[in-house]
């Protein structure tokens, strides 16, 4: 009995698990390996087409953006993120609650509305470049919109909070005392701050580099609404095999060489980490 | 319903349509005039609404499918037919016998519009007429065209005077390399063209009638023309799946959209034209003989249906693919 209660106890987790995700992943698997018919039906025969086409180079552009921009927006949202999650731990514990769910209330509204908004703010005509022309900042309006900056901006934006809250946990459970120490043995703010609180919440960093940058590099919203035509990352590739040719099984494809691709570099990410520990 | 089975028939009507695309009120007048209560639910994307009648979604006693998909909808038996049959009569004699569903079988014509040119009046001092304006060199980073494959490839077949159905692969290569020249001046491939068409933030874009028409409303200075090399008609169609629970009640709603001063509103107040014929007196006058709404005759001479490219559709999704990527 007492062997079997953790997984009696799991078994409601597990059973989730296997429906909404394995499940799903299998048919996705499943499909990758189907040609598709003259109606967009998935056909029987097993082929490895998909994969063959999924290689080709002319993907790799749409892939190395996802990187990049994704890399970039993670790296922003560390450096902003970093401070406010300082500034929030050091408050009294009424306000500090407050003040994360103020970092919270951006979840209330839908992504794409926020995305929106941006596109409001940035349009040529917008209230950034309005502002800007008043102030005679500029002469002519700046095109913000459809560029890869606009495109790192809404994933710097809708990932700062996953970055935020796991450095704000990792500060707010430092050991104070530590940092009495180092102060009493004649460190400045500067010297605590590098070899003391940094050193300590670097694992917060890094549970935020990686709650930033994974659903990042796959996301499709922004560039789709911010980026111009040269601004497609793999999300988007992936999502106009899915409803705009309607290969799903190439989409397939695409998302599990996508998929390995993470875990594989998830996997070096982890083994480095070991090997610095 | 089966014998035998006593079941009060509910009086329910699940319809499935585009966003913007039904006047304010039709659905509450329809539902005091006939008791039938509506689930009225919204897509924008209608290979949304098709992928979920395919995967076998059901509950939608009525749903609008473009004229492409009806075609493919039909021949994967996802609809009912209208029984009894309508009289085509009654409707515009271009939208009597459309390509995809000859004897509109499985169909009825809802609303239907062109695709042609929308542009900003401010941005140009003389007025165009031809598919050359997407092309125009001054307007850089201020187009827009459709993610629509069907539509923008089209686009280049028109002014290269080809079929804009063509499945002669040398002819859509052409056509490639002509959006590839196009390209840079894009500032995207999207179907949501209206923002921008209001925000001036498009100068010129191909767009569809009627949602031009709605941009008209909020920005004057924004004019529409079908080009002189061409453009397609599409119609948008009231159709009942195989799976709805309540056909019945779909009828009635088909019914009550046919009849001229129901119809005339929808029109008025989406901007998108009307297959009724006599609700065209109805109709605010602003659309009439206007390219926007009911092109006059020789105009209407010069717009062509999307036909079947069958296994040629492979070589245009790939070519709309190297577009974009």
């Amino acid at each position: 009995m007492n062997r079997w209660r953790p997984w009696i106890l799991l078994a409601p987790f597990l059973l989730f698990d296997l429906l909404m995700v394995i499940g799903p992943l299998c048919v996705v698997v499943w499909q990758s390996f189907h040609a598709i018919g003259p109606d967009y039906e998935v056909q029987s025969g097993l082929t490895l087409a998909n994969y063959k086409r999924a290689l080709d180079p002319a993907y790799l552009p749409a892939l190395g953006r996802s990187f990049l921009y994704a890399g970039t927006s993670t790296t922003l949202a560390i450096c902003l993120g970093y401070p406010l999650a300082y500034f929030i731990a050091n408050q009294k514990p009424a306000k500090k609650s407050l003040l994360l769910i103020l970092v919270m209330l951006p979840f209330w509204t839908s992504y794409l509305v926020r995305t929106y908004a941006w596109m409001t703010l940035l349009q040529t005509e917008g209230v950034i470049n309005g502002l800007l022309l008043k102030l005679h900042i500029v002469e002519q309006p700046l095109q913000m919109l459809n560029t890869p900056g606009a495109v790192i901006l809404g994933l710097t934006y809708c990932f700062l909070p996953f970055a935020t809250l796991p450095i704000f946990v990792s500060l707010d459970g430092l050991d104070r005392r530590l940092l009495e120490a180092s102060s009493d043995l004649g460190a400045s703010g500067w010297q605590t701050f590098k070899s003391v609180i940094l050193p300590l919440s670097a694992p917060g960093v890094m549970a935020a580099a990686l709650l930033s940058f994974v659903p990042a590099v796959g996301d499709f919203v922004s560039a789709d609404l911010l980026g111009g035509p040269d601004d497609h990352m793999i999300g988007n590739v992936i999502q106009q095999q899915y409803l705009g040719s309607f290969n799903w099984p190439f989409g397939s494809a695409l998302s599990m060489l996508f998929i390995g691709l993470m875990v594989l570099s998830m996997f070096f990410y982890a083994k480095t980490e070991d090997r610095d520990q | 319903m089966a014998a035998g089975v006593s079941s009060q028939p509910k009086k329910v009507l699940n319809l499935y349509n585009w966003s913007n695309f039904i006047a304010p009120d039709t659905v509450r007048n329809f539902e005091n005039e006939t008791g039938i209560r509506v689930n009225y639910e919204e897509f924008s994307s209608a290979d949304v609404m098709y992928a979920k009648l395919k995967i076998g979604v059901t509950g939608y006693d009525l749903v609008v499918a473009p004229g492409y998909m009806v075609r493919r909808m039909i021949r994967q038996n996802l609809l009912t037919a209208l029984n009894p049959a309508l009289d085509r009569g009654v409707f515009l004699p271009h939208l009597q016998s459309p390509p995809y569903d000859k004897d509109l079988a499985y169909s009825v014509p809802y609303l239907w519009g062109t695709t042609g040119v929308a542009y900003n009046k401010t941005k140009i001092d003389r007025i165009p007429d031809s598919w050359d304006l997407l092309w125009n060199q001054d307007f850089k980073r201020h187009i827009t065209m459709l993610d629509e494959k069907r539509d923008s490839i089209a686009t280049a077949l028109f002014r290269m005077g080809e079929d804009p159905n063509s499945t002669d692969a040398k002819v859509l290569e052409q056509a490639k390399r002509e959006l590839l020249k196009q390209r840079p001046l894009v500032r995207r491939y999207t179907s949501d063209f209206v923002d921008d068409l209001i925000r001036t933030e498009t100068w010129a874009c191909l767009g569809w009638s009627g949602d031009v028409a709605q941009a008209k409303k909020s920005n004057p200075d924004v004019e529409f023309y079908l080009p002189k090399e061409g453009g397609f008609v599409f119609v948008d169609n009231l159709c009942i799946p195989k799976s709805a629970p309540n056909p019945d009640n779909a009828r009635a709603f088909i019914e009550y959209f046919l009849r001229p001063e129901v119809c005339s509103k929808i029109t008025n107040s989406t901007g998108y034209a009307n297959p009724v014929t006599q609700a065209k007196t109805l109709v605010d006058s602003k659309y009439l003989n206007n390219s926007l709404g009911y092109p006059p005759k020789e105009q209407l001479e010069r717009l062509v249906y999307q036909a079947e490219l069958g296994a040629q559709e492979a070589v245009w999704d790939r070519i709309w693919e190297e577009v974009k990527r």
